[in-house]
């Protein structure tokens, strides 16, 4: 045998063994990858999104940080001092936010006595505390990014997600590797071909967006370096806060004493922060307030404009202080970057995924893109079923037919039944009561119990129902929600044009128009049906007549 | 409004760029034409798209400095491509007048704001 032919033989082997890698390894990420893409692309847009499901925010009042003056802004802390001083005097934690772009009102957190952050809201005059029956309490936004990097699950869901991501990029790789006409077929979709228009568009979405599917995996790791690979911190420092310290370059995390200690007046704090940062705070957070340990951080406004057309942020500006004594024990400077070269390369990555670089257009560059790596994720964990659907390849023996309905079943929910989710979250916003305990996390749960209920309905019908089902269940969630957010709210699209609220405008356009793809989608898997059961029906006659 | 001018431009000039380097391959270029490719042909068409992506590089640098500015441009040049592949798969006729219209508005809105 020649040279040449061994050689061929072997990537043949090599290509054949990265085809099983890719096809098996994809196929058991593509349910939890497809989740994390999903949720991450609708996070693209999470404060839009948070400005939706709080109606009531815009009633408060008006207070523009960027024009307040510094007598508005000490007006502020004062009252939310006043307010922490009373209702938790022996906190661990205080943090007192100034009204914002994104809300209005003044935001406290504080921890207590159980280790869990309590959060409040005053407005931003009067200083009283807004009742929660006035408030749409909600995670808003927050619930799809936190879905998508820890599926709600803390530690263990940053873990899984790591570990899913490893394997998109094993996919991504393995995948380029397997594609024998990368160029050949670069701009091919044909439609209408069965199992080949699948795997066109599998092989389009994820060749034609791959700059960005490789970009936003890697860089979604690297945001967790210091979780993901601790060995390193765990060899080299007695504790992880120094190794923070060092990185961030700031003093290190004072532990208690125990010393009984008035806290200085926070107002005052933070005037003379903003003296020394000279320019306008945002926040102001207290470590163990009342223990001679206390130390306050103040934290300067952060200026978008200031970062433009950079991707290394620089800092807003950070004053630290002896909360006791209130000698200032560290600043960092506005405008400056003042740590590692190894810091500054997570942060540019951090910066890469999170997408707050240039606005609403780069945040629509990486929704459409975001949406082509949900694509290539559903057409592929479509596309494994689509072949075996037409000759069953027998993995599994006997089990094989079980084991194909299991995998189907979870296609389904893990499909169609999140992108339900996902639209259902936004309808029980609006008709979930005001007054109902613990409001935000019920929000969250009812869009856990309702993605169940789709896999118990796909586990129910069968498979071909199951999905016109779904997908009109979407459709018409999508279609109604700008009609049931007028029912709820008597806000529509048409004052929000008046108003010039381009966020609620854009947000209801976009469910919309996911709503007439839906119906597309099932349009197309009708007259697919009709064709069949038309097709078979013919071969029974002809079958019947020969006989 | 120039950020969105200029971001329009981009894209277009992205759209018409993918879709001459598309047009450039026998397989596509017999979706719109019944007539064979010529080899000429083909190198015109590549060339000419290069160009046109490369033009599309300015908009974004000069909206947003180097680094953002390739980084968009990156990420538009993928926009573009699958924007081209879904138009061009459905309705080929349309895609194909559009990129040779939006090359045109494209290139000239650019020399206009070049030469002001």
């Amino acid at each position: 045998m020649s040279k040449s032919t061994d050689v061929s033989i072997e990537q043949g082997r090599f290509r054949q063994s990265m085809a099983w890698l890719h096809t098996w390894g994809s196929l058991v990420a593509s349910w939890a990858l497809f989740a994390i893409f999903l949720t991450g692309t609708i996070g693209v847009f999470d404060d839009a999104i948070t400005h939706w499901m709080t109606p009531e925010r815009e009633l408060i009042g008006e207070f523009d940080p960027a024009t307040s003056t510094q007598e508005q802004r000490l007006a502020a802390v004062t009252q939310g001092e006043n307010f922490l001083r009373k209702a938790a005097p022996q906190s661990h934690f205080w943090r007192i936010r100034l009204p914002s772009e994104a809300d209005p009102a003044i935001g406290l957190s504080w921890e207590d006595d159980n280790a869990e952050i309590q959060q409040r809201r005053l407005h931003p005059v009067s200083g009283e505390l807004i009742p929660e029956q006035q408030q749409r309490e909600t995670q808003g936004g927050h619930h799809f990014v936190h879905m998508h990097f820890e599926f709600h699950a803390g530690m263990t869901g940053i873990w899984l997600v790591g570990f899913f991501t490893m394997i998109m990029l094993v996919a991504l790789v393995s995948g380029i590797i397997i594609h024998k006409r990368i160029f050949k077929d670069f701009f091919t979709f044909r439609s209408g071909k069965g199992q080949r228009s699948w795997l066109d568009a599998h092989n389009a979405s994820s060749v034609l967006s791959l700059p960005f599917q490789l970009m936003i995996a890697y860089s979604g790791l690297v945001i967790f370096v210091s979780i993901y690979m601790p060995a390193g911190v765990l060899a080299n420092y007695d504790k992880p806060q120094s190794f923070f310290a060092e990185v961030f370059n700031q003093p290190e995390h004072r532990p208690e004493t125990g010393i009984e200690a008035d806290v200085l007046s926070l107002t005052e704090l933070f005037k003379q922060g903003e003296a020394l940062m000279e320019k306008p705070g945002s926040f102001i957070s207290v470590e163990h307030p009342g223990d001679s340990s206390a130390v306050a951080k103040v934290f300067g406004l952060f200026e978008q404009e200031k970062n433009t057309g950079r991707l290394l942020f620089l800092s807003s500006g950070q004053v630290i202080f002896d909360a006791v004594t209130g000698e200032m024990i560290h600043i960092e400077a506005p405008e400056t970057f003042d740590k590692s070269n190894a810091f500054a390369a997570q942060r540019i990555m951090r910066t890469l995924h999170f997408a707050n670089f240039g606005g609403y257009t780069v945040r629509w560059i990486y929704f459409i893109l975001g949406m082509a790596g949900t694509i290539m994720m559903a057409t592929g964990a479509i596309l494994f079923m689509v072949k075996r659907r037409q000759k069953s390849l027998n993995e599994f023996g006997t089990q094989t037919p079980k084991v194909y309905r299991a995998i189907e079943v979870l296609n389904i929910s893990a499909i169609s039944g999140l992108m339900i989710a996902c639209v259902a979250y936004f309808w029980v916003n609006r008709l979930l009561p005001l007054d109902v305990a613990e409001r935000a996390s019920w929000e969250i749960k009812l869009f856990f119990f309702i993605w169940l209920g789709s896999l118990l309905h796909a586990a129910l019908r069968p498979a071909s129902r199951a999905w016109i089902e779904q997908l009109s269940t979407f459709s018409t969630l999508c279609l109604l929600l700008p009609i049931l957010n007028w029912l709820t709210t008597g806000q529509h699209l048409i004052s929000y044009f008046i108003e010039g609220d381009w966020l609620n405008v854009g947000l209801e356009l976009t469910v919309v128009l996911f709503g007439v793809l839906g119906v597309c989608c099932v349009k197309i898997l009708k007259s697919k049906q009709h064709k069949a059961t038309s097709r078979k029906s013919n071969s029974y006659k002809t079958k019947s007549e020969a006989a | 409004m120039k950020m969105l001018l200029m971001m329009l431009l981009a894209t277009a000039l992205c759209y018409a760029g993918m879709a001459g380097l598309s047009l450039a391959m026998p397989r596509h270029y017999s979706q719109l034409n019944s007539a064979k490719l010529s080899v000429s042909r083909a190198r015109l068409l590549r060339i000419s798209s290069t160009m046109l992506l490369i033009v599309s590089l300015w908009p974004a640098i000069s909206m947003w400095g180097v680094v953002v500015g390739i980084v968009v441009w990156l990420g538009l040049l993928s926009v573009a491509a699958l924007i081209w592949v879904g138009l061009l798969a459905y309705w080929p006729r349309f895609a194909a007048t559009k990129a040779l219209l939006l090359a045109l508005i494209g290139l000239s809105t650019c020399i206009v704001l070049w030469l002001n």
